[in-house]
């Protein structure tokens, strides 16, 4: 196992080598992650608190989400693909993307499916248009959400507790605030991001190995 | 037979082979993000990656981007099996 020239590793050398190593590789992936994923988060954020709010007050803003969310898509694409300053080149964060493009395409069926089903119904359009808005602001949260819940398992508990506690505090909302359920969900979900953002930015980054 | 790799096993290129096989295979990490999150000086950083590469574990590129000197490390394949070679031997003396 080792030459006779070096000098034997005891099997507490040896332990503490495997700790630090275990160490280092959770340290350099949570660094990493999260200052890739800081900007991400903030950018979502700011599109949520902006979307959820004038969904408050603007029936029917179906059109105004697909214009925002084509720009969130675009930021993301150019944080993800031109940043000049990434610490990591040749990694896997195009996987991450066509990952989420593809969650947004699920969900994206699933509203379209849903939008069909109500305006089938015929002139009770009119009295169900809100509840679906409400229902499609509920899948959208937890398809999101649902993300970072995965991300968590493999990544860090943060993320699984970002995603389970703003999936609960929306599923809250839609039970129990009918009037005000948007600027909740602006709040909860919007601005939940933008802080975890902030705090992954500030803390996962400074962390020392 | 795992053996314990002596080049690998001094602790602060311990930690750099174990920082670069962590990234994917064709991944790259830039050399100030490398010292800042191992807590490395330039000069230390730069001395052991020299010993990594020159036993053929570690591949430096240094680029331009945006007109500055960029310089990104990556593991090779010879360095990563030597890598889980070490972790195998550890394992070994740790019994688990």
């Amino acid at each position: 196992m080792t030459s006779e020239h070096n000098p034997p590793i005891t099997r507490q050398e040896a332990l503490s080598a495997l700790e630090e190593i275990d160490r280092v590789r959770d340290h350099v992936r949570r660094t990493l992650a999260g200052g890739a994923m800081a900007p991400m988060l903030v950018l979502w954020g700011v599109i949520w608190l902006v979307g959820f709010a004038f969904e408050q007050f603007i029936p029917n803003a179906y059109r105004l989400w697909v214009v925002i969310d084509l720009i969130g898509i675009a930021c993301s694409f150019y944080l993800g693909a031109f940043s000049r300053n990434a610490p990591v080149k040749g990694s896997g964060g195009a996987r991450i993307g066509v990952s989420w493009l593809i969650l947004f395409g699920y969900a994206t069926l699933w509203s379209v499916l849903l939008y069909q089903s109500a305006t089938a119904s015929g002139p009770g359009w009119t009295a169900y248009g809100p509840m679906l808005e409400r229902k499609m602001a509920l899948l959208w949260v937890s398809v999101c959400m649902f993300a970072y819940v995965i991300m968590g398992l493999w990544l860090d508990r943060f993320l699984l507790w970002l995603g389970a506690l703003v999936t609960a505090a929306t599923l809250v909302g839609y039970l129990f605030e009918q009037r005000y359920f948007f600027l909740w969900v602006a709040a909860a979900g919007g601005g939940s991001l933008i802080v975890s953002g902030l705090f992954i930015r500030k803390f996962w980054k400074t962390a020392h190995a | 037979m795992p053996e314990i790799d002596t080049v690998i096993h001094a602790p602060a290129r311990l930690r750099i082979m174990a920082a670069l096989v962590s990234l994917e295979p064709r991944a790259q990490l830039d050399f100030r993000t490398l010292g800042t999150t191992l807590v490395l000086t330039d000069g230390n950083l730069g001395a052991h990656l020299q010993t990594l590469e020159e036993a053929g574990y570690i591949k430096v590129e240094k680029s331009f981007v945006a007109r500055k000197p960029r310089t990104h490390v990556s593991a090779t394949s010879k360095g990563r099996a030597r890598f889980e070679g070490h972790v195998a031997a550890l394992r070994e003396i740790c019994g688990v």
